[in-house]
């Protein structure tokens, strides 16, 4: 009986060692299985970032040369009016610009790090056709792309003025990207 | 477990027989003297271990049959402790076998047997030497209640049965009613029946029927079977010349028996209490035991010692089965480990390998995504009114009498927005995050001369032309030369033409289709 014990006693102690050594090696086991799918998840990642680049960057070096993104160049829209103005021969501009403010239209909801800005112009010309109004759009559009966008025009008959046919009002959004910081990435 | 000694007990002599793995071997007599005595103490110290039944087949018997209320656990235990001291209160090898049960109306009662050594004398001997050796005695059983389990196993299906048995003791008869045992009885043989065996028979077997008649057992026309296990040709004869009329006999052939149960027929027909003492060998605590509970300790002991270890040896096999089970599931888990590393290597290598970006970008790719994303999204707008304008100018080369004075052009998110604070809620159902390109259009019908009805069918015609372009999405007339709802109020002069105002004016909104990207 005393053998019996024994051995019962050293078959509980085995049972309870391999138990709790098979319990510790699923552990282990699952942490390395976490690993593993965070490294896939990594190489993943990477690859479709090396593939978001390749496929995106000639786009946004486009933009950036354009002067969608960083600073305002307020000069040179300013220096455009003016020389549109001059080499189309259009009446006198008056313009009027308003401090940049952020802006978060409706058809760009997932903008992600970027932080859009707009700066907000009213312009007042008179002409003595309606075509000069889009004239000047064209010119300005040709020069600046997508950097502006024209939110609303009005154009009016001037029947009691004998210098011009039309006056026009118009307002349109510079616009702006803010550079993410770099260091994040 | 699977050896065991069967004693056989008469009132002279004690036979023993050596069971082991089914097979019965006879192993000789200890007469009741010291020699005997002596005899018995060796065989049992030479099989210190084994555990011993022990079967009575003695004349001092005694059986009574008596019908008890029915009652359950505790109650029926006391009940027939207290009848067994009442009926048997002298002799300590005593039982109560349950035989069956009766119903009368809604009273239930139960019939026990009684059954007891009662004198006792014969097997104090042999019992102080199994004592003094510790002999595992299991218990002591007496012979009938054997014949019982016999009759069963031969399955004779006779309601009453009187089995005769021929003994070296003597001849037992024993009455069974549905293969209960309710009476039996050893008649000692003289010497004279010997020769006369048939007439002993029939002779005995007349008084057992009688004496059945006066205890009420059966009916003086019952029709009671007779059963005599009979050895060779000559036993049948002695069976046959029985008188067939009066009992209705069956003889059993014992040597087919012995055959039957693995016994030598040689030898059972010297030794036939054989056959019992393979019957309680084989079925083990099939019949009801007379011993106290003094004398079956060791032997109940020795039983709790065995089923423990036998419980110790299965947790032993099951822990080690256990074990095993982990040691294996712990392998296999390791081998998953070890390739999940590797896995992990091979993934992290291939992540290390991959080109880097050509050139630094300030954004990550989901970044300059959205910022490609922005710049196609400004690209589907217009940057001027133009399309609007080309919409207007080709309605207007068919209605030359209308002049344009006013044209506000926007990009709106509502499909409703207010001009000169006025709005009127658009038909169209909008989508949302998208611009729609509008316009407010105000102007005059020229050559009026208060002729309302060619002004509002010029404008009319102005706006069937708006509406017939593929670009329009929706023309609204907001003012007419001439409101004539009857929800809005009319004022006016009959005068003569020539007073009248030379322009009519009106309203509309225009709004257009957006541009396939």
């Amino acid at each position: 009986m005393l053998g019996l014990g024994f051995a019962l006693m050293c078959a509980i102690l085995a049972a309870i060692v391999f138990q709790q050594r098979m319990l510790n090696t699923e552990q282990v086991l699952q942490q390395q299985l976490d690993q593993l799918a965070q490294a896939r998840r990594h190489y993943q990642t990477a690859v479709q970032e090396r593939q978001l680049v390749a496929r995106y960057l000639p786009g946004y070096q486009q933009l950036a040369a354009s002067g969608l993104v960083g600073q305002e160049h307020r000069r040179q829209w300013l220096e455009a009016l003016r020389h549109i103005q001059r080499q189309h021969g259009l009446a006198t501009i008056d313009y009027r610009l308003a401090p940049q403010q952020a802006y978060q239209p409706s058809f760009w909801q997932d903008h992600g790090a970027w932080r859009l800005y707009r700066s907000v112009m009213q312009l007042q010309l008179v002409m003595l056709h309606e075509g000069d109004v889009l004239t000047l759009l064209d010119a300005l559009f040709a020069d600046f792309g997508a950097v502006f966008m024209l939110r609303e025009c009005t154009l009016e008959r001037r029947l009691d003025s004998p210098t011009a046919a039309f006056g026009a009002h118009c307002e349109l959004d510079w616009l702006t990207l803010d550079e993410p910081a770099k260091g994040a990435y | 477990m699977f050896t065991r000694i069967v004693l056989y007990a008469t009132t002279h002599q004690l036979g023993a027989g050596f069971w082991r793995w089914g097979k019965l071997r006879w192993h000789g007599r200890f007469t009741r003297d010291e020699t005997g005595r002596r005899q018995f103490g060796q065989f049992l110290q030479a099989h210190g271990k084994t555990t011993v039944c022990l079967l009575v087949d003695a004349v001092e018997e005694d059986y009574r049959l008596e019908t008890l209320p029915h009652v359950r656990g505790g109650t029926r235990k006391a009940l027939l402790a207290r009848k067994l001291e009442q009926h048997y209160h002298h002799t300590p090898f005593r039982t109560a076998c349950f035989v069956g049960c009766d119903q009368q109306h809604d009273r239930r009662s139960d019939r026990y047997l009684f059954a007891a050594l009662s004198v006792s004398e014969c097997l104090q001997d042999w019992l102080e030497i199994m004592a003094a050796h510790q002999t595992r005695l299991q218990g002591v059983y007496l012979m009938p209640m054997l014949s019982e389990e016999l009759v069963r196993r031969l399955q004779f299906a006779k309601p009453h049965l009187l089995l005769n048995e021929r003994l070296n003791s003597g001849l037992r008869q024993s009455y069974l009613h549905h293969g209960r045992l309710l009476f039996s009885r050893l008649v000692l043989m003289p010497p004279l029946a010997q020769h006369e065996l048939a007439m002993f028979l029939a002779d005995e077997t007349e008084k057992a029927r009688l004496y059945l008649i006066s205890q009420r057992l059966i009916e003086s026309d019952t029709a009671l079977g007779l059963l005599a296990p009979t050895m060779g040709e000559g036993g049948e004869r002695d069976v046959d010349e029985m008188d067939p009329k009066q009992l209705p006999s069956c003889s059993l052939d014992m040597a087919k028996l012995a055959r039957k149960l693995g016994l030598d027929p040689q030898r059972l027909s010297t030794h036939p209490e054989l056959l019992h003492m393979q019957v309680l060998a084989r079925g083990g605590s099939i019949a009801a035991d007379l011993a106290p509970a003094a004398l079956t300790r060791t032997y109940c002991l020795g039983k709790l010692q065995w089923r423990l270890r036998m419980f110790t040896v299965a947790v032993v096999l099951a822990a080690l089965a256990f074990s095993a089970l982990n040691w294996r599931q712990g392998r296999e888990l390791e081998l998953q480990r070890l390739q999940a590393w590797q896995a992990t290597q091979r993934q992290q290598a291939l992540e290390r390998r991959l080109p880097q970006n050509p050139v630094a970008t300030p954004a990550t790719g989901a970044d300059l995504q959205r910022a490609v994303t922005l710049r196609m999204a400004l690209d589907r707008y217009p940057h001027s009114p133009r399309r609007m304008m080309v919409v207007l100018g080709a309605a207007l080369a068919f209605t030359p009498e209308i002049r344009i004075d006013r044209l506000r052009w926007m990009l709106s998110e509502s499909l409703s927005p207010a001009d000169q604070n006025q709005s009127v809620q658009s038909a169209l159902h909008g989508s949302v995050n998208a611009l729609y390109e509008l316009g407010f259009v105000s102007g005059v019908t020229t050559g009026f001369a208060g002729d309302y009805r060619t002004a509002g069918a010029s404008i009319e015609r102005l706006a069937g032309q708006l509406r017939a372009q593929s670009v329009v999405a929706e023309v609204v007339v907001l003012q007419a030369p001439t409101d004539l709802s009857t929800g809005t109020g009319l004022s006016g002069s009959t005068a003569s033409t020539s007073e009248m105002p030379q322009e009519a004016a009106f309203k509309l909104k225009l709004v257009l289709k957006r541009e396939a990207t």
